[in-house]
């Protein structure tokens, strides 16, 4: 399929909602780190819970990345999908979903796939 | 340049407006001196005079005679019919001279002439992006056969010392070729006193239209035709003459022969404005010494930003910037600008660089605007990177 002329995504690189450096929030519960394969873009997702334990939802996420513009992209739209859903939910996110959310093109899935490797960092790191 | 919105173009390395006069005289070209210049009639002989003019004005800007123009579709196949005519005229035992640094053009023709088997040496640069005259001393010594460098690099706008080069190349008897695609308008260029036996040309960059270029070649200077056809241009390069295209090339030649000297100046005032405005945000780097960098540009690299995210903030985010990088590529993948790697730079600074170039069209306040605008976008971008 033929990419339009102006990525889908752009809009969300110039004006992103859920950098890290934007929130006020000083606690979360999740944070992860992670490095594309090549080093040159590198991801920070943090997630803060609301709720009762057993019930949880990602009240708020938030990101930092140095890298592409494709990348800060994605992490921006992952911010916005995860708030309010479960911890359960945020597990079965996957890079079919950026793809349909922001029209990848193939060279710029490895966006996704580094956004996932943060969340799964950060979901690992899950804790009170 | 006019833009349909309000972005501010300052990327005339890449194509520069077209100066007063070129749409009138190609108009004119096209509607009532539409023969063909070959023809030994009337209207033949009014296109073929159009020709003339055009190569006059041309050839005074270099220093040559308008008979030693060789008329091409740009400065790609000039470049391509300087080397590949060189080395089929030299046959087996050519060996051709270059720098690491020079354009895709220059070096993908000599790639080619390598694989069959064409002898290339390519010469480092210095931290300034300048060759060693010492090393070239000592491939020239090696049995060179012609020394292909460029005048002003398109990236950088690093100068080499052409007259220096020359100067060796001619106690050496070696044939010297020059890239004046980015000096051609901007610096002088003296074919004889340089002793430059070859010049690649192009019309576009210096307010001319696209499509047509020029090949300046020293009489006796071995070479042989790599197009072939009609036989015009004395056999170098078959074709029927795109008379509105030269006559096009002539007039931007003439416009920026009369104000070369003045405009320079204006862009170097207007260029060390945008270093010093830059200078204020650390970790910005200036790539090339003013002293030897042409007036029109300045390229940076800058710490704490990726180059694909900084390029397309600064294109895409409004007000927009028309700036080009060294290679929208990844840095860490080796891809960023070979031209500043081989300047000492490392790959992340290769690939986060941005090159601004100046021209007739650009004014203070958008010079003014325009560091405002890129430094607001290196601190949005850093500021999203913040903690990563």
């Amino acid at each position: 399929m033929r990419q339009p002329a102006v990525p889908l995504w752009q809009a969300r690189f110039l004006r992103p909602q859920h950098a890290l450096a934007d929130c006020v929030i000083m606690q979360w519960q999740g944070s992860g780190h992670a490095d594309t394969p090549a080093a040159d873009a590198h991801c920070q997702l943090c997630l803060a819970a609301q709720g009762e334990a057993g019930s949880e939802y990602i009240a708020q996420a938030a990101f930092a990345v140095f890298g592409p513009p494709v990348a800060i992209a994605c992490a921006d739209w992952a911010c916005e999908w995860l708030q309010g859903r479960t911890i359960e939910t945020a597990r079965s996110l996957n890079s079919k979903d950026f793809d349909k959310a922001l029209c990848l093109a193939p060279a710029e899935r490895y966006a996704a796939l580094l956004v996932l490797d943060a969340l799964s960092a950060a979901l690992a790191d899950w804790g009170p | 340049m006019t833009t349909a919105d309000s972005t501010i173009y300052l990327d005339h390395a890449a194509t520069a407006p077209l100066s007063p006069g070129v749409i009138e005289i190609m108009q004119q070209a096209l509607v009532a001196t539409d023969a063909n210049p070959a023809s030994p009639h009337g209207p033949g002989r009014d296109a073929a005079r159009l020709i003339d003019a055009a190569a006059e004005d041309l050839a005074r800007l270099i220093n040559a005679q308008a008979k030693d123009l060789v008329w091409t579709s740009g400065a790609t196949e000039s470049i391509n019919l300087a080397l590949k005519g060189t080395a089929a005229f030299g046959g087996a035992d050519t060996h051709i001279v270059s720098v690491v640094t020079e354009h895709s053009a220059t070096l993908d023709t000599l790639a080619w002439l390598e694989k069959h088997g064409t002898r290339v040496t390519r010469l480092a640069v210095q931290a300034d992006g300048r060759i060693d005259l010492e090393a070239l001393e000592a491939a020239l010594a090696d049995g060179a056969t012609l020394v292909s460098i460029m005048h002003v690099n398109n990236e950088t706008g690093v100068i080499q010392d052409i007259a220096a080069v020359g100067e060796r190349c001619n106690a050496h008897g070696v044939a010297l070729h020059v890239d004046a695609a980015q000096s051609l308008g901007r610096l002088v260029i003296d074919v004889q006193a340089m002793n430059i036996a070859l010049l690649s040309l192009s019309a576009h960059k210096i307010g001319g239209p696209k499509g047509i270029g020029a090949l300046y070649v020293r009489p006796r200077t071995g070479l042989a035709a790599q197009l072939h056809g009609g036989g015009q241009q004395r056999g170098l390069r078959s074709g029927t003459l795109a008379t509105h295209q030269i006559a096009g090339f002539g007039a931007a030649a003439a416009h920026v022969a009369a104000i070369r000297d003045s405009e320079q100046k204006r862009l170097a005032v207007l260029r060390e404005h945008l270093a010093d405005a830059l200078a204020g945000i650390d970790g910005v780097v200036r790539n090339g010494a003013p002293a030897h960098t042409a007036a029109a540009f300045l390229n940076v690299s800058v710490a704490g930003v990726h180059g694909d995210a900084l390029l397309m903030g600064l294109t895409a985010g409004t007000p927009a910037l028309a700036v080009s990088s060294g290679a929208a590529c990844s840095a860490a993948k080796g891809q960023s600008s070979y031209v500043l790697r081989a300047m000492g730079r490392t790959p992340r600074q290769a690939g986060a660089s941005i090159r601004f170039t100046l021209g007739v069209s650009t004014t203070l306040a958008q010079v003014e605007a325009a560091a405002n605008r890129f430094i607001d976008e290196v601190m949005r971008l850093r500021r999203i990177a913040d903690a990563a």
